[in-house]
């Protein structure tokens, strides 16, 4: 896809975004300059983890996502108990734990998931950039104090 | 006897495709089923498939089949609406 068109698709994405979104879900937008995207999660006012989108090539390709610290540094350990959807053991292409959920680059570049195609969900609202965040943040929210 | 507004409530469906109203709330009858404003907010912020989303208000998961007298709502209501969690891959 052209950057173009990506990045236009992009600001789309983050533009739906809204104050009444961030506030409703205690969500802090820390990065939303393309091709990074990254939204902190709060529990009881504090940000307990940023999620990182890195959205190169959005949507011809899914999000590779990082899940960070309160300081925005990728974590060596996932959280326990995210619905399943943290993978601790080392992604063959990048060597660290990855989110193995669909809309997550790292799931279908995965070779246990390459037949489930990304083309084949992307233009589906659980997988707009919003979409792939809310489900990233209901498992988390699952995630006990 | 009963005031009119004891029967309706104010909604707002918040999501990440905008938020429905775009201004203010909309003023629905407590005994409708909040599935009504839900198909409101697809058409209006143009969402296609919700399959799989859920609807929470008040940090508690509805029933939009229900009213939002039977969701024990009211009488100002903020729905956030997306799809759940997403599932393992197991790889």
């Amino acid at each position: 896809m052209l950057e173009l068109a990506s990045r236009a698709l992009f600001a789309q994405g983050v533009g739906a975004l809204d104050d009444t979104l961030l506030k409703m879900r205690e969500w802090q937008v820390f990065a939303k300059d393309y091709p990074l995207l990254e939204v902190g999660f709060r529990r009881q006012g504090t940000i307990c983890i940023r999620v990182r989108l890195r959205c190169d090539d959005w949507n011809e390709l899914p999000p590779s996502i990082d899940i960070c610290d309160a300081q925005g540094t990728p974590v060596a350990s996932m959280p326990q108990n995210l619905s399943g959807i943290l993978n601790s053991s080392a992604h063959p292409q990048t060597g660290k734990p990855f989110i193995c959920m669909r809309g997550s680059r790292e799931y279908h570049t995965h070779p246990s998931h390459s037949a489930d195609a990304w083309d084949a969900i992307k233009s589906n609202d659980a997988f707009t950039l919003g979409g792939i965040l809310t489900q990233i943040w209901r498992a988390w929210l699952k995630v006990p104090a | 006897m009963n005031s009119p507004h004891e029967h309706t409530v104010e909604v707002r469906v918040v999501t990440t495709a905008g938020v429905f109203p775009h201004s203010g709330l909309e003023h629905e009858h407590a005994a409708q089923p909040v599935a009504v404003i839900l198909e409101k907010a697809k058409r209006a912020l143009h969402i296609i498939d919700t399959a799989n989303w859920i609807a929470v208000a008040g940090g508690h998961r509805i029933d939009p089949s229900l009213s939002y007298a039977a969701n024990h709502l009211g009488p100002r209501v903020e729905i956030d609406w997306g799809p759940d969690h997403g599932a393992g891959g197991d790889a």
